[in-house]
């Protein structure tokens, strides 16, 4: 585009699309256009004497709402409500177009534990999918719940679900005077509920990345004053300090086998990005120069970082092997692409791309170098691959507030986690979660 | 010795505008500062201008924020004068120690913008070594997008956080 060509386009995209010109951010709440498959989700029998957040049913129908994958038939056009196999009838559920039913049952037993069973059918076959059984404490029938999410998402999608995973984020209240917050780093599942506050600061805490068994984090806290980079274990809170060099200690990253972090260091006058060995604390410097290097990101096998870098002008994304060399661009579309992390199979990158003045979270396509913008949200950040690759979660702004919100990539919609108050930001996936 | 030191003065500060590309006219604006601070040292007898200025300064008496372009470290304009009477005010008090603490406006990434604090609040660093205040009497840190003074979403609120702020409490407390 010439030079002249390109003033006119600013002057439009100013007065149609300018932040400024869109007083409110909207977006659709699962409004996809994609294929949904129609389940029908018996309430469990014996779940009415527990709070609704406990029930199974209630679980199964948020969970699978909110993937954008399935359309849960409203309870009250059930013609039955079965709880036990010899109960189905399967032309009730035809009658309904439910491709899936789920149907089950939980018991208190002795000594305070709770039985919970549950069978999934395919409807037009007219046979069982799956039917399994637990035996837990009541504190974990959310995880059970969502278990059983995860097996009708998969039975219907093919693809391993995400509802027993957790989120890591940082949620900030304005405290004091202008300029003066409390900041906590928080762990939930999923879904946004059951929150735990790892750390609690009246100094900025940053970017939390999760190790690769998902038992650790590591952060940035600013609570001694100064940036230092820490690493803890969420289930123990044992921590302790990686980095507090002179200036910028930032943007930690676990390496997928757990024994290195990357990470953003300034020590010697410029943001240059070093991994640390975390057994040996050796560090080794990956970048060089005086341009801003940081937000480095492992690719899924550890041989290549992606990170962000101004050395041709503006941020841009880079790569390199995990021991510096072969330094290249990546992004060549707009003048702002900035902190990407790789999809967990290793062929895409999550980042955030501006146009026209709009901050997205956009998909890079590693294979042949297409971006694609994935809201219509305008100051989108820390976008985060769930680890299934289905799903996008991100920190944006709507209603004057930020909130995490999910975007699918298969294009079933877009919705916003329910956690209220404060701000939200920083959000990281987790991975799966190994037994 | 007052002419060198305003020849040094001048000369520092077109090795500044040089980096930041409009050599003439801060150069024309360096020397009219200068130019101020002698005059107004006229009744203070001897030792070196910005001392004498910087001895009648109190810490209410200028700005503690400069303020930055989206995306840039440059210092321009108005933040260039107040950069220096806080460096006139450090050179006159070398027991002072501030706490140059870098800060961005919302857009963009949480690290990027991280990183962009810091060399905003390396860049005033500079900008006062230049002017001659010790390098120990500078400690600099940014804090991104995590502090901002504006909460809203809009550019009146991103130009108010897209600042450096001379902490002079952070080790006056300590």
């Amino acid at each position: 585009m010439n030079r002249w060509g390109r003033y006119i386009a600013v002057g439009l995209t100013a007065l149609f699309l300018g932040p400024w010109a869109r007083a409110a951010v909207r977006i659709d709440i699962n409004h996809g256009y994609g294929q949904k498959f129609p389940v029908a989700i018996v309430p469990f029998k014996g779940e009415q004497m527990w709070p609704p957040a406990l029930r199974p049913s209630v679980i199964v129908r948020r969970d699978l709402t909110g993937s954008g994958w399935f359309d849960c038939l409203p309870s009250r056009d059930y013609l039955a409500k079965p709880h036990h196999a010899a109960q189905v009838q399967f032309n009730d559920w035809r009658l309904l177009k439910a491709t899936g039913l789920l149907i089950g049952h939980m018991q208190s037993l002795n000594g305070g534990r709770v039985n919970v069973a549950f069978r999934l059918y395919g409807v037009d076959k007219g046979a069982q999918i799956q039917g399994l059984e637990y035996t837990v404490s009541p504190h974990e029938l959310r995880t059970v719940g969502h278990k059983i999410a995860d097996a009708v998402y998969r039975a219907f999608t093919g693809i391993r679900g995400v509802f027993g995973t957790r989120i890591a984020y940082v949620r900030m209240y304005p405290r004091g005077l202008p300029g003066h917050f409390l900041y906590e780093l928080e762990v939930a599942d999923a879904e946004g509920h059951s929150v735990h506050v790892i750390l609690r600061s009246r100094e900025p805490i940053m970017s939390p990345r999760w190790s690769p068994q998902g038992r650790r984090l590591t952060y940035v806290s600013f609570e001694t004053g100064w940036p230092v980079v820490y690493v803890q274990n969420v289930a123990t809170g044992a921590r302790f300090q990686v980095a507090a060099f002179h200036g910028l200690n930032s943007a930690p990253a676990f390496s997928p086998d757990g024994t290195h972090l990357a990470l953003c260091l300034s020590k010697t006058g410029y943001p240059e990005i070093y991994t640390l060995n975390l057994a040996t604390r050796q560090l080794r410097q990956l970048t060089f120069g005086p341009d801003i290097n940081t937000e480095p990101s492992w690719s899924p096998g550890g041989g290549h970082l992606v990170f962000t870098s101004n050395r041709s002008g503006g941020p841009q994304i880079y790569e390199m092997t995990a021991h510096g060399h072969h330094k290249h661009r990546l992004t060549f579309r707009g003048r702002y692409n900035a902190d990407a992390s790789f999809s967990p199979n290793g062929k895409w990158l999550t980042l955030v791309s501006r146009r026209r003045g709009q901050y997205h979270a956009a998909v890079f396509e590693l294979a042949d170098s297409t971006l694609e913008v994935l809201t219509d949200t305008s100051l989108d950040e820390s976008p985060t691959f769930a680890p299934n690759g289905q799903e996008i979660l991100y920190s944006t702004v709507v209603g004057g507030h930020r909130v995490l919100a999910w975007v699918s990539l298969n294009g079933q919609g877009h919705r916003i986690l329910g956690l209220r108050g404060g701000d939200v930001t920083d959000p990281a996936w987790s991975p799966f979660r190994h037994p | 010795m007052k002419m060198n030191k305003r020849l040094l003065v001048v000369v520092a500060f077109a090795a500044l505008a040089g980096c930041a590309g409009k050599e003439v006219k801060h150069n024309g604006a360096s020397a009219n500062a200068s130019r101020g601070m002698n005059t107004q040292a006229n009744g203070a007898g001897q030792g070196n201008n910005a001392q004498a200025n910087g001895m009648q300064m109190s810490l209410k008496s200028f700005s503690h924020l400069v303020h930055f372009r989206t995306n840039s470290a440059k210092i321009s304009g108005v933040n260039r004068k107040i950069v220096k009477e806080n460096a006139a005010y450090l050179v006159a008090h070398p027991n002072v120690r501030v706490r140059l603490e870098g800060n961005t406006d919302e857009r963009g990434t949480a690290q990027y913008n991280l990183a962009l604090g810091q060399r905003r609040a390396d860049a005033v660093k500079r900008m006062l070594e230049v002017l001659g205040v010790a390098g120990n009497q500078i400690a600099t840190i940014s804090f991104g997008k995590a502090r901002p003074l504006a909460l809203g979403h809009n550019p009146q609120a991103w130009a108010i956080n897209r600042r450096v702020h001379f902490n002079y409490k952070y080790f006056a407390s300590k």
